[in-house]
C-alpha cells in the first residue's frame, strides 16, 4: 500500500495531538478547598481527565475520536495499492561498468542483485526484464517474473565494459516498453538530477573507495627495439607509493610516488620485441584495472612484385616501394602485385596495382579532381603536376584521382579481400613521378595494403574497443580464445570480422593455419575512479499517472469504518446529553 | 496571632457597640447581681403586692396592710441579677477558608458579640474551640486584646467540644459561632449547651462558595480540616445534590435546636462583613440597637 499524500497523515497527526491536547485541558481537575467533604459525599468521580500525575485515562469518546481522526487521514493520504496479481512490467537497466565490482564480495553488483531479487520477492506482480547498458545497451534474456529466472541471468551480467551508458539504457527501455512500465537504474553512483518523472527509480550501491589504477599504456617498436610505457593514476584524496611488477624476460620492479588524483608514466626500453609483457600492481578495491599486458606490435612486411617489364615506370615503381621500408619481395603469391593492365583476376586477398597502355597520352595541368576519403589519396597535391594521360576513356572501379571527367586512378573491391587499382600514367610526358607524390602514393599503397593482412589491426585494446579481425583470404571463419579459455567462432565477411572483447586479457585468434593475439585492457580512468561511488534510492514510482491507473483507491476501506465511528460517536454523545451513562 | 486577627477583632469590636445582647421573650435570668432583672427580687426597687402563700419569705410580709385590712400580704421588689454570656467560636481551620471571608465573619462576629454582650451588662467569656474548649486569652479585656485566637486547628469543632467541654456558668446566654459542618450528632453539643442555660444561640457562619459552589467540572475537593482530597465531576445536578445536602444538614440542626430550645441563625460571611450588620441576629432579637 501506499500513500499518495503522506503530508495528510502530519496533518492527522496534529489534529490528534490538538485533541488530545484539549482533552487534557479540558479534563483537568482543579483544585478547590473546602471546608468539609461532608457534603460532598455520594458525588460521582469523573470518568476522564485527572490531575497530572494521576494514571492516565483514556474515556471512549476520545478513543473514537482519535481513531476517527486517524482514518480520516490516511484516507485523505490516498493510499493506493496493487492486486497481488496484477502484472507490473519491470525494466532493469544494469550498471555493467567494470566499477559495479568494487570491493568485492560485497561489490556494489551484489548488493544490487540482493535488492532486486528482494524487490520481485516483495511484489510477485512483476515482469521483469533486464537491460544490460554498458558502451551499448542490450536486453539480457527474456521476461523474468520468479528469482529463480533472475538468477540464471545474473552471471550474463559481467559489469565489464569500461563505461556504463545509463542514458542509453533508459532511452532503449522508453522505447521498447508500453509507457506504464516501471524503470530501475541499478548503479554505483548517484544520479546528476534526481528523477522526477514518476516512472524512473534510481537505487546506487556504491561507497567511496580508495583505487590505484592503469589508465594508459602503450607498446611501440624503433626499428628492433622495443619500448612500452604505462600510466598510473592515483584515485584517492592521499598520496602513494607504488611498487610495482613488469613481467619482461627480466622482470623489472618499479616504485612510484604518486600524488593525490595525480597519475605518473613509467617508460620501459627493452632490446628487443619480447612476448607480450604485463605489468601488476598491488590488490586494492578494483583489480581489474591493476593489471595491463601489452602485446608487441607486429612490424609485418607486404609481399610485394612489380611486373612491368623493365621499363622506366618499373624501376620508378620499383624504388618507391623499396622508400616505404615495409615491402618485402614476394617468393610465392604476392600480396601486392604491380603490373600492366591484364585480364587476369587478382588472386584471393590479393591487391594488384595495373598501369595502363597510355599510347595516345597527352600532358595536363589539369583540372584535378581527388577522391580525399580514400586512404589513397592522403597527402596528396597535385599544383603543378604535370600528367600524361589519354584526354578520354574509362577504367574500372570508383575513380580516386580524375582528370576532369577522364579518370585517372580507379580503385575496384573484388570477391575475397582482392582489389584492383587501375591508373592511366605515362612518365614520358609526366613529372609526378619526379614529385614527392609519387612515393606518397606508394606509401599509402602500401601502408593501406599492410593495415589489411591477416590478423587483429591493433595488437593492443582498450576494454570497449572493437577487434577489427582480419581474415585470411579464403577462411572466412575465425575462432578468437578469450582469457577464459573460451572459444568464441566469429565469422568475417570475407575480409574482416569485428569481435568485441568482454573482459581484459590476452585474445587468440585462430583463422585457419594463421594465429595471432591482441591484448584488452581496463585503461578508463573515470570507471576506476571509485571516490564518486554513492548509495541511495532515488525517485518515486507511486508519482506517475501510471502509477495511479494501475493502482486501486483503498481510500474507502478507511472512510467507511470512520463513518461508522462517527455515527457511534455521536449517538454515544446524544446518550450521555440524554441523562445516560457518562462516558 | 496574626495582624489579621487582630483587625478583623477591632472590626467586630467596632461593630458591636451600637448593639446590647439580650435574651429575647424570656426573663433574663442570672446569678445575683448589680443589674435590675425582669423577675421578682430582692432589691429594693418595689414592684408590686400580692396576696401571701405559703412559703414566702415573712420578711417581706406587709405589716400595715395586715394592719389596715387584716390580711396577709406581701411586697414585691425587683431582683437584680448579674447576666452572663459564653460565647464560643469554632477556631478549626475550616473556619478560615482560604478565599473567602469566613474567618474574618467568625473572629469579627465573636467580637460584636462579646462587645454587646458588655454594653448590655453581661459579663462575657469567650471560648476558642480547638482541640478543646479553652477559655480566650484577655477574655475579659475588651475584644481587640484578646489573644490566642488564631483559627488553625486541623480538625472538627464537634470533636473537641465532647473531648473537652467548656465549664459554662448557670443561667448564661451560650452562643455558639461555628459553620457546623461535622458529622457528630448536633443533639449531644446543643443539650450539653442547653443546660442550665438561660438561652442558647447558634450562629452558622457560611462563605458564599459554601452556599452556592462556584466550580463546575473535574474538580479535586481538598478537605481543608483533614487534607483529605476528592475527585468529582460536577454539574447542575450535581451542584443541586449538594445544596440539597447543605439544606437537610441545616434542617438537622434545625430540628435539634428547637428540641432543646435554641435558636440556629444562618450568617453568610461575605454579606456580613460588607457593613457588619449581624441582621439574622437582631430579626431573632439576641441583639439589640442601643
Amino acid at each position: 500500500m501506499t500513500l499518495t499524500f503522506a503530508t495528510a497523515l502530519w496533518g492527522g497527526f496534529a489534529i490528534v495531538v490538538a485533541l488530545v491536547g484539549i482533552y487534557l485541558f479540558r479534563t483537568r481537575s482543579q483544585p478547590r478547598t473546602v471546608g468539609s467533604l461532608l457534603l460532598w459525599a455520594e458525588q460521582r468521580r469523573p470518568s476522564e481527565g485527572g490531575r497530572w500525575l494521576q494514571q492516565p485515562q483514556m474515556p471512549l469518546l476520545l478513543a473514537l475520536e482519535i481513531l476517527i481522526v486517524v482514518l480520516v487521514a490516511l484516507a485523505a493520504a490516498s493510499p493506493r495499492g496493487v492486486a497481488p496479481g496484477q502484472a507490473l512490467p519491470l525494466l532493469v537497466i544494469l550498471d555493467d561498468s567494470f566499477s559495479m565490482r568494487a570491493g568485492e564480495p560485497d561489490s556494489p553488483r551484489a548488493q544490487a542483485i540482493r535488492a532486486v531479487e528482494a524487490e520481485l520477492a516483495a511484489h510477485p506482480g512483476y515482469q521483469v526484464r533486464l537491460i544490460v547498458a554498458g558502451g551499448r545497451a542490450e536486453f539480457l534474456g527474456e521476461t523474468c517474473r520468479a528469482v529463480a529466472q533472475l538468477r540464471a541471468l545474473w552471471p550474463l551480467w559481467k559489469c565489464g565494459s569500461p563505461a556504463g551508458d545509463l542514458d542509453l539504457g533508459v532511452a532503449l527501455a522508453r522505447e521498447t516498453r508500453e509507457h506504464s512500465a516501471r524503470l530501475l537504474v541499478i548503479t554505483d553512483r548517484a544520479p546528476a538530477d534526481p528523477p522526477a518523472d514518476g516512472r524512473l527509480q534510481w537505487w546506487a550501491f556504491g561507497r567511496p573507495l580508495d583505487n590505484l589504477a592503469i589508465v594508459n599504456g602503450g607498446r611501440t617498436m624503433f626499428g628492433a627495439k622495443d619500448r612500452f610505457f604505462v600510466e598510473i593514476a592515483n584515485l584517492s584524496s592521499q598520496p602513494v607509493r607504488v611498487a610495482g611488477r613488469a613481467e619482461t624476460p627480466v622482470g623489472r620492479d618499479f616504485s612510484l610516488d604518486i600524488g593525490a588524483f595525480d597519475t605518473r608514466r613509467e617508460v620501459f626500453d627493452l632490446e628487443s620485441a619480447t612476448a607480450p609483457v604485463r605489468v601488476r600492481l598491488p590488490a586494492d578495491a578494483l583489480p581489474i584495472d591493476n593489471e595491463m599486458i601489452l602485446v608487441a606490435p607486429q612490424q609485418r612486411q607486404v609481399k610485394t612484385a612489380v611486373r612491368l617489364g623493365g621499363g622506366p615506370l618499373h624501376q620508378l615503381t620499383e624504388r618507391a616501394l623499396e622508400a616505404t621500408g615495409l615491402v618485402m619481395a614476394a617468393t610465392g603469391p604476392a600480396e601486392l602485385l604491380v603490373r600492366t593492365t591484364s585480364e587476369a583476376p587478382p588472386a584471393p586477398g590479393q591487391w594488384v596495382w595495373e598501369f595502363a597502355a597510355a599510347s595516345d597520352a597527352e600532358p595536363f595541368l589539369g583540372p584535378f579532381a581527388i577522391d580525399r576519403t580514400s586512404p589513397l589519396a592522403e597527402g596528396l597535391s597535385l599544383g603543378g603536376v604535370v600528367w600524361g594521360a589519354p584526354a578520354s576513356g574509362t577504367l574500372r572501379g570508383v575513380p580516386v584521382l580524375l582528370l576532369a571527367n577522364t579518370p585517372l586512378v580507379t580503385e575496384e573491391r573484388l570477391a575475397q579481400g582482392a582489389r584492383r587499382f587501375q591508373a592511366r600514367y605515362d612518365p614520358r610526358q609526366s613529372n609526378f613521378h619526379n614529385t614527392p607524390n609519387w612515393p606518397i602514393l606508394f606509401w599509402n599503397l602500401v601502408r593501406w595494403r599492410q593495415s589489411l593482412l591477416p590478423g587483429p589491426a591493433q595488437p593492443n585494446l582498450r576494454l570497449g574497443m572493437e577487434a577489427r579481425l582480419q581474415a585470411v583470404p579464403g577462411v572466412p571463419d575465425l575462432r578468437v580464445r578469450t582469457p577464459e579459455g573460451e572459444t568464441v567462432p566469429v565469422r568475417s565477411n570475407g575480409e574482416v570480422a569485428v569481435f568485441l572483447p568482454t573482459g581484459p586479457g590476452l585474445h587468440t585468434v585462430e583463422n585457419g593455419p594463421a594465429t595471432s593475439t591482441f591484448a584488452v585492457n581496463c585503461l578508463a580512468r573515470g570507471e576506476s575512479d571509485l571516490t564518486r561511488g554513492a548509495s541511495g534510492r532515488w525517485g518515486d514510482w507511486t508519482r506517475s499517472e501510471a502509477f495511479r491507473q494501475e493502482s486501486l483507491d483503498l481510500g474507502w476501506a478507511f472512510l467507511l469504518p470512520g463513518a461508522l465511528l462517527l455515527g457511534l460517536h455521536l449517538f454515544l454523545i446524544s446518550v450521555a446529553g440524554a441523562g445516560g451513562p457518562r462516558v | 496571632m496574626g495582624e489579621a486577627e487582630r483587625t478583623f477583632l477591632r472590626e467586630g469590636e467596632v461593630a458591636g457597640a451600637p448593639y446590647l445582647l439580650g435574651v429575647p421573650n424570656q426573663l433574663q435570668r442570672g446569678l445575683s447581681g448589680t443589674r435590675v432583672g425582669r423577675g421578682v427580687g430582692s432589691s429594693l426597687e418595689f414592684l408590686d403586692h400580692r396576696e401571701y402563700q405559703p412559703g414566702d419569705d415573712i420578711r417581706h410580709i406587709n405589716w400595715q396592710a395586715l394592719a389596715r385590712n387584716d390580711r396577709l400580704s406581701i411586697k414585691l421588689f425587683r431582683e437584680e441579677i448579674s447576666p452572663h454570656a459564653d460565647v464560643l467560636f469554632d477556631a478549626s481551620v475550616s473556619m478560615a477558608l482560604p478565599g473567602t471571608q469566613k474567618g474574618r465573619a467568625t473572629v469579627g462576629l465573636a467580637a460584636l458579640l462579646a462587645k454587646a454582650a458588655d454594653n448590655a451588662g453581661f459579663t462575657c467569656v469567650p471560648w476558642r474551640i480547638g482541640a478543646g474548649c479553652e477559655r480566650v486569652r484577655n477574655g475579659h479585656l475588651p475584644p481587640s486584646s484578646w489573644e490566642g485566637i488564631t483559627l488553625d486547628h486541623p480538625g472538627d469543632a464537634g470533636s473537641a467540644l465532647a473531648r473537652l467541654p467548656p465549664t459554662l456558668r448557670p443561667h448564661g446566654l451560650r452562643i455558639l459561632v461555628s459553620d457546623l459542618l461535622w458529622e457528630a450528632d448536633p443533639g449531644s453539643i446543643l443539650r450539653l449547651l442547653a443546660h442550665q442555660a438561660a438561652a442558647v444561640l447558634v450562629v452558622q457562619v457560611l462563605a458564599l462558595d459554601e452556599l452556592q459552589p462556584p466550580f463546575q467540572g473535574n474538580v479535586c475537593l481538598i478537605d481543608s480540616e483533614t487534607g483529605r482530597e476528592e475527585e468529582v465531576f460536577l454539574d447542575q445536578a450535581a451542584l443541586a445534590r449538594y445544596r440539597a445536602h447543605l439544606a437537610r444538614h441545616q434542617d438537622h440542626w434545625l430540628l435539634a435546636c428547637r428540641k432543646v430550645g435554641a435558636t440556629l441563625v444562618t450568617i453568610v460571611a461575605e454579606r456580613l462583613v460588607e457593613g457588619w450588620k449581624p441582621t439574622p441576629i437582631v430579626e431573632r432579637q439576641f441583639l439589640s440597637a442601643v
